[in-house]
């Protein structure tokens, strides 16, 4: 897909922003504190529906503006379409896709496929297990939308039985609330294991073929292994007296573990700063590849401040894999970053001007 | 500001609060009711007020009646086997209007939403078990809303009768009669696949 026109008013440092985009590779270059990461996540707001680096909508907010608004026209597997995110403290979050009004953020969830690599990404190696755990279920449901719905599920049963727990079950018919939301919670747990389970699989031979692709024989033998969570066999009476004490589920797949390991140690322990940033970018081409070739709509890429992370050899490697066959968005200080950049922007005082 | 007068403005931010009703419509609803012929008005306020007095839920199933107990509570030729249990009184108008069911109703008032703070004991579901416990139902017809809290209502009401020697279903959910399966959702489609019935051929 592509993002062909782009239009935001009032989103962080900007009043106003028009620009028309190359299909292929946009460098978006400027200072320290320019704004250049703000532009990248007013772009990535119109087709998520949310930034990259907040979820809260108020932050993106221009300071003393009434109302943020973002629209952009787009090509979807040879279709043009048009969304518009917009935002104001009374009225909330007001998305419309192809004219239609009061569209969820996961209908743009379904509709656009956006890659995101910044300066956090190598937490996918280096932070705990719920960053991975997000990363595969992400790319799962994806591919499989009422993935996203079992997911909504288990996040309500999970906060409802911690409420529940935090009041230590005082409430008359806690108890047997609990005992109805512990089932569930192992119902969803189940479905959610089994599903992370072969996206893994999966996921390991990808990210097999795309070393050798990228000719990284030191990232070869890194496995992906998944330890679900146990959620049976368990004395009922002795968990809830536990879950009681700690406030908390300790139960269901939000525990489950999975980690990055080369000869069964963690790479998040022993691996060495760049190998575990290498790591994490192969991992997000692995998310590039499954979106394109599961969902047959090629994702666009947004690069923050990319080659700041990497080294010239692993950064043109990496940008070689995806730059024939994406749109990309790359940030950075200096326009002569990457060979013939197709279109160029320059963000300076809070405006962004487009660049021959 | 307002541009309205005091008593005017008032009228409006009371229809506001009507649920449907917009600024513009509480508006227009002021406006239709201060041009209304007095003996119009009064004849709506008599309906309304007669309305308050005389409609409250039956007794047994909570179901809106002006009797004691509701029409279908009183018919001796509905099915007291079988109880169908709702949301909503309205639901029951829904149920009624397909002609298909001939048991009797239980009204909730309401779904489980703890987070909202909406626990068991918020709605009407204690009463339910009381009428599982003192009459013979054969079987309970789930007919709640297909959403979270309605699921987790089905899961809780499912989770206190494992013991009872009763049949539990739920209404089943997918495709809508007379729509095209290409503008099914991917979740709705997921639901009828999952429901999908066998089909017995007739000699």
């Amino acid at each position: 897909m592509f993002v062909d026109h782009f239009k935001a008013t009032n989103f962080r440092c900007f009043d106003n922003v028009e620009c028309e985009f190359s299909r292929y590779l946009n460098v978006v270059y400027g200072n320290n504190g320019s704004g250049k990461s703000n532009f990248l996540e007013a772009i990535f707001y119109v087709l998520q529906g949310n930034g990259f680096r907040t979820k809260k909508d108020s932050y993106l907010l221009k300071y003393n503006a009434p109302f943020l608004r973002t629209e952009a026209k787009f090509t979807s597997q040879s279709i043009e379409k048009t969304v518009s995110v917009a935002w104001e403290k009374e009225a909330g979050k007001k998305i419309t896709i192809n004219g239609r009004e009061n569209e969820k953020t996961a209908s743009l969830f379904e509709e656009c496929n956006v890659i995101i690599m910044t300066p956090a990404t190598p937490e996918l190696v280096k932070g705990g297990p719920e960053h991975r755990r997000k990363f595969i279920d992400r790319i799962h449901a994806k591919e499989n939308p009422a993935y996203l719905s079992i997911l909504n599920k288990y996040s309500i049963t999970f906060r409802t039985r911690n409420l529940l727990l935090r009041r230590r079950l005082s409430n008359p018919h806690d108890k047997d609330m609990y005992s109805t939301l512990t089932h569930n919670i192992r119902n969803l747990s189940k479905i959610i294991q089994s599903e992370r389970k072969n996206t893994i699989m999966q996921m390991q031979e990808v990210f097999f073929n795309i070393c050798e692709q990228l000719n990284l024989p030191s990232l070869k033998n890194i496995r992906i292994m998944y330890a679900p969570s146990p959620i049976d066999a368990i004395d009922e009476y002795q968990l809830m007296q536990k879950e009681i004490q700690r406030g908390t589920s300790l139960i269901g797949s939000h525990l489950d573990r999975l980690s990055l390991r080369r000869d069964s140690r963690s790479l998040r322990i022993y691996g060495s700063e760049g190998e575990q940033k290498i790591t994490a970018f192969v991992l997000k081409l692995c998310e590039f590849y499954f979106l394109e070739t599961r969902t047959k709509n090629v994702p666009i890429v947004m690069l923050d401040d990319f080659q700041s992370e990497l080294d010239n050899d692993n950064f043109n490697k990496m940008l070689a894999f995806i730059r024939p066959k994406a749109q990309i968005f790359l940030t950075s200080l200096h326009h002569e970053v990457v060979d013939n950049p197709d279109k160029v922007f320059k963000v300076e005082n809070e405006e962004v001007h487009g660049e021959v | 500001m307002s541009y309205f007068t005091p008593g005017y403005q008032r009228s409006i931010e009371e229809f506001n609060k009507l649920p449907g009703v917009g600024p513009k419509s509480a508006e227009k609803l002021t406006d239709y009711f201060l041009k209304l012929k007095p003996e119009l008005f009064e004849q709506f306020l008599y309906v309304l007020n007669t309305m308050r007095e005389q409609v409250h839920p039956c007794k047994n199933c909570f179901n809106l009646t002006e009797g004691e107990v509701c029409s279908i509570c009183s018919d001796i030729t509905r099915n007291k086997e079988i109880v169908c249990v709702v949301e909503k009184a309205k639901d029951i108008a829904a149920i009624e209007k397909t002609g298909s069911y001939k048991g009797v109703y239980h009204v909730l008032e309401g779904s489980l939403n703890p987070l909202n703070g909406i626990g068991p004991e918020s709605i009407r579901i204690e009463e339910l078990f009381e009428r599982i416990k003192k009459f013979s139902f054969k079987e309970v017809v789930l007919a709640l809303n297909f959403s979270q809290s309605g699921d987790l209502t089905c899961m809780y009401i499912i989770h206190q009768l494992q013991n009872f020697p009763i049949k539990i279903t739920r209404l089943a959910s997918g495709i809508p009669t007379g729509s095209d399966i290409e503008f099914a959702d991917a979740k709705t489609l997921q639901a009828a696949f999952k429901g999908r019935e066998k089909i017995e051929i007739e000699d």
